[in-house]
């Protein structure tokens, strides 16, 4: 599998979160270049290139980030890709259901780019989501 | 010195009778020499005066003069010196008129005046020249002290025949002025002599006679006053009775007569006088005497002992109470030394003791001892003072002596005593001092070593059921001992009597009370006297104090009364001991429990939050799920479903939508009820527009008053919290006032003291106030959700902050009419209300 033109490395346990936010942001414009994970582990093998993904060289341009994940938690797998040298410019958002004031000061004193209340009802997390897309990939400039 | 008057007049006399005895020398002389019989003679008929004898008279004079004037260097020298040659003279004389060989000394003592033979005069007569012997030897002797009375006689022999010779010129018998060859005296050589024994006799101021004139009282008026007085009216009698005679008024028998009867009279009346005065000083005597009876008597009747002695120590007098004092009856110990009152060793302090009274000074209340006839040593206080002479020489002391041995005892006791409150005082400071059994006892022992001496010593504790014990510490010579803490059976033990009896058990002698279990163990130790002593705590013997000594008989009863009430004192120690052990075990008790608990209450906290962290994450997962895949199904299905299906995908949208604020608020009220309150001082009327600011939709409405008042006070608090707090309070008011035509909103504060009620009040529906109780509960609603929507969790969070400040809250509503919410903060706070 070829993940050269993946953009935006969506990691998400819950699918149906998972597909409305493909769906947020395919409404944004944002169509073929997502790639989703459904733990944490799962995103650090296909950021550091292990296990699956062990021919993937290929990184995200933005990636989206759930707090609550089986295996390695969100908090812990931000840990790792502010440690290492091939991701700590990647921007990280973390989109997650928790509003805890803890999770929030824990994950910016991560490194986090961007935390993101999911919103509940449909509207507000349709706009939220595609607006993350547009302004990351779009707006928003990273180191080559 | 002999500075008083009585000296005065002697020495005056003195130098009168050595004037005028000189004076007549020069007069007989210049009679002598001019041939003047009526200076030699006075009368023709009479013997003419010799004039060696005149020139006698002189140097006698002299004599007399220069021995008063002992200050002038050498006068006493010449005074002897004249005197000597006085003697030479009348010795010569003497031997002439003895042996009859003549040595004409008259001639060459006067070759001038006897150069003509006719004018040879009269030899000195035997007599005269024997006065003359014994007056230069009284002369020459200078009143010297020795042997006084022997120089009256010496001065004696010229003042008698020249008063006989004057007798006889007086009455014209010429048998006493002239006898013989030997005895020859013409009157003025009789006057001369009679003034210059006179003077010579006043030298010699220790005889009896002297004395007379110069003491006080009635022999000195009889003396002084009388005797010149009588003598010269004897002979004016005389004189007058001859000039009459002479004269022809009448015959000398008829003279004489006269003069006898005249001198009966004055005789008469002098005795009459003198008896008039001695009846007086009678009655001043007895009067004196009976003075000196009561003085007497008190001195005798008095305990005390009150004697006299003599600057060399010789007792003078004794009272009964000396003889009480000292065991001496009075007989035998006048005449003795004091220093058979003197223990050895005090001499000392006598020696300096009487130096001070030799020096006129009293002394006062001296404390010393002194031995007894029996060799008893007693304790006394003596005031000794200095007994003075008429001349105020000090010749003896005086002094009074008691008996302090009871005064010494009982003041021992008051020390003891003293002592006793100073050792209870220590102990009672050690006591609350320490609640470590151990170290009481340890100071306590410490203490007690110093005032009564034991051996061994022990704290000795029973069981709860009181028929078993422990020595619990024991104390040897004052060193704690190690005891292996084994349990002993009272039965049969002297512990035993005293839990019978309860009183402190005394063995003056070992085994003297009989023989208990552990006697022989005693014996065996070497102890032969011991005490114990009960620990009582309200009349219950909680142990015993015990003491024991090596010596048989070693305490005596102020020691028994010290640890009487020393034991007291331990039984307070071990109670208050007892007590703390107890409460310490107690709050180690607590402690743990404490620890415990937290440790419980911080699972149960963990626990909560992990809770709360998955209700936020995971129940809303699924809602936004529901409500996203129904909205999905309105935008990409829209057309194709009929108006009921389009409703019912709406009903489940807005049920999601309120699940998810439900859950919102939960998790809000959640995180507060676990959030620290972070104090300071809050701002309140900014609070307050800010949390209206939060409210804006409310706000623009021209229909709603709301009433800030200017006057809030500020209080301190959590900012955060209190907002929500008005948040909260803010909503309520505007939403249940919504129905109302005109919504009235109040918002304010009063203070009280520190603390501060701060109110919002509205116009709106009210509430039953029967449904109080239900009000602040979670998810408790009052209205039905189609007149007001809501969660139930406001008022809820609004109690749970306040109560986090510490301050309460309250409201008050009628139906229909409207409500008021209070609540309170303080002005000023410290610290912040852990998490409940």
């Amino acid at each position: 599998m070829n993940y050269s033109d993946i953009e935006i490395l969506l990691v998400e346990d819950n699918p149906h979160d998972a597909e409305l936010t493909r769906r947020a942001l395919k409404k944004g414009k944002i169509t073929n270049n997502i790639h989703t994970v459904t733990d944490g582990e799962e995103a650090l093998d296909y950021l550091f290139s292990r296990g699956e993904y062990l021919n993937n060289d290929a990184k995200p341009k933005v990636i989206l980030l759930d707090l609550k994940l089986p295996k390695v938690n969100g908090l812990q797998v931000l840990k790792e890709i502010r440690c290492s040298e091939l991701t700590r410019n990647i921007p990280v958002v973390v989109l997650t259901s928790s509003n805890e004031e803890k999770d929030i000061v824990e994950s910016y004193k991560l490194g986090v780019n961007s935390y993101i209340v999911k919103p509940v009802e449909f509207e507000g997390f349709m706009k939220a989501v595609s607006e993350i897309g547009l302004y990351w990939l779009l707006l928003n400039k990273i180191p080559v | 010195m002999k500075n008083n008057i009585h000296n005065k007049e002697a020495s005056i006399l003195i130098l009168s009778s050595a004037a005028l005895t000189t004076l007549s020398g020069f007069i007989i002389l210049i009679g002598l020499f001019f041939h003047l019989t009526i200076l030699t003679r006075g009368n023709s008929g009479f013997i003419s005066v010799a004039p060696n004898t005149a020139i006698c008279f002189i140097l006698c004079g002299f004599s007399l003069y220069l021995n008063t004037k002992t200050e002038i260097l050498k006068a006493l020298t010449i005074s002897k010196i004249f005197s000597a040659i006085v003697f030479s003279v009348g010795l010569l004389t003497f031997f002439e008129l003895i042996t009859g060989i003549n040595f004409n000394i008259d001639r060459w003592l006067l070759p001038v005046l006897f150069n003509n033979e006719q004018n040879n005069p009269n030899n000195m007569a035997g007599v005269t020249a024997l006065n003359f012997i014994l007056i230069s030897i009284a002369l020459y002797f200078n009143g010297s002290k020795k042997s006084n009375n022997l120089f009256l006689i010496i001065i004696a022999l010229p003042l008698i025949d020249s008063l006989i010779a004057i007798a006889g010129y007086l009455y014209d018998v010429s048998s006493l002025y002239s006898f013989g060859s030997f005895y020859k005296l013409s009157y003025y050589t009789a006057g001369v002599f009679l003034i210059l024994s006179t003077g010579v006799l006043f030298l010699y101021e220790d005889t009896i006679i002297i004395k007379l004139f110069k003491s006080d009282g009635i022999s000195r008026i009889l003396i002084r006053k009388f005797a010149p007085f009588f003598i010269l009216l004897i002979i004016i009698m005389r004189v007058l009775t001859m000039l009459g005679s002479s004269e022809g008024f009448y015959t000398p028998v008829f003279g004489d007569a006269l003069e006898i009867i005249a001198n009966i009279l004055i005789l008469t009346g002098f005795i009459f006088w003198n008896a008039y005065t001695l009846q007086k000083l009678d009655t001043e005597l007895g009067s004196s005497l009976k003075q000196n009876q009561l003085l007497a008597s008190i001195v005798e009747s008095t305990t005390d002992a009150i004697t006299s002695k003599t600057l060399d120590g010789i007792i003078t007098s004794w009272n009964e109470g000396s003889e009480k004092l000292y065991g001496y009856r009075r007989e035998e110990i006048i005449g003795k030394s004091i220093s058979l009152l003197i223990p050895t060793g005090k001499m000392k302090d006598y020696e300096l003791m009487m130096e001070k009274v030799r020096n006129g000074m009293c002394i006062n209340y001296h404390e010393t001892i002194r031995k007894k006839k029996n060799g008893d040593i007693v304790n006394v206080s003596i005031n000794v003072s200095p007994i003075k002479d008429s001349q105020g020489r000090v010749s003896g002391a005086s002094s009074i002596a008691r008996d302090i041995t009871e005064q010494k005892i009982s003041r021992q006791k008051l020390k003891n005593y003293n002592e006793q409150l100073q050792i209870l005082n220590r102990l009672a400071k050690i006591i609350s001092s320490s609640l470590e059994i151990e170290n009481i006892f340890d100071s306590f022992i410490e203490e007690l070593g110093r005032r009564i001496p034991f051996d061994r010593t022990s704290l000795i504790l029973l069981n709860n059921n009181r028929n078993e014990y422990i020595v619990d510490r024991m104390w040897s010579s004052y060193t704690p001992i190690l005891t292996a803490k084994q349990r002993r059976s009272v039965k049969n033990s002297a512990f035993e009597i005293i839990l019978k009896n309860g009183l402190p058990f005394i063995e003056r002698n070992l085994g003297e009370k009989g023989e208990f279990n552990e006697t022989g163990e005693l014996r065996k130790e070497g102890i032969k006297s011991r005490i114990i002593f009960p620990l009582k705590i309200q009349d219950e013997i909680i142990g015993f104090f015990t003491q024991a000594s090596i010596q048989p008989n070693t305490y005596k009863q102020d020691d028994i009364d010290l640890l009487v009430s020393l034991s007291d004192f331990l039984s307070i120690a071990v109670q208050n001991s007892n007590l703390y052990e107890k409460i310490k075990k107690m709050n180690e008790e607590l402690e743990q429990r404490v620890i415990a608990r937290t440790w419980e209450l911080e699972e149960a906290n963990k626990e909560l939050e992990a809770f709360a962290y998955s209700v936020s994450h995971d129940l809303k997962a699924p809602l936004r799920a529901i409500d996203g895949f129904a909205k999905v199904l309105i935008e990409d299905y829209g057309d194709q479903l009929d108006i009921e299906a389009s409703r019912v995908l709406n009903i489940i949208i807005q049920n999601s939508q309120k699940m998810s604020k439900l859950i919102n608020d939960l998790l809000a009220f959640s995180r507060t009820s676990r959030r620290e309150v972070s104090l300071s001082k809050l701002n309140i009327n900014e609070i307050i527009y800010s949390a209206l600011a939060q409210l804006c939709s409310y706000t623009d409405d021209e229909d709603i008053e709301i009433d800030i008042k200017d006057d809030i006070p500020d209080a301190t608090g959590d900012k955060n919290m209190v907002q929500l707090v008005y948040v909260n309070l803010l909503s309520n008011a505007l939403k249940f006032s919504s129905t109302r035509e005109k919504q009235k909103i109040e918002v304010g504060a009063c203070e009280k003291g520190n603390e501060i009620v701060y109110y919002v009040k509205d116009n709106g529906v009210g509430f039953n106030m029967k449904y109080y109780d239900k009000l602040f509960g979670v998810f408790q609603r009052l209205h039905s959700e189609d007149e007001f929507e809501g969660t139930g969790v406001g008022l809820a969070l609004v109690q749970k902050i306040i109560q986090k400040h510490g301050g309460k809250v309250w409201a008050e509503s009628k139906l229909n009419k409207g409500t008021a919410f209070y609540f309170t903060l303080e002005k000023e706070r410290e610290y912040s209300y852990e998490l409940q």
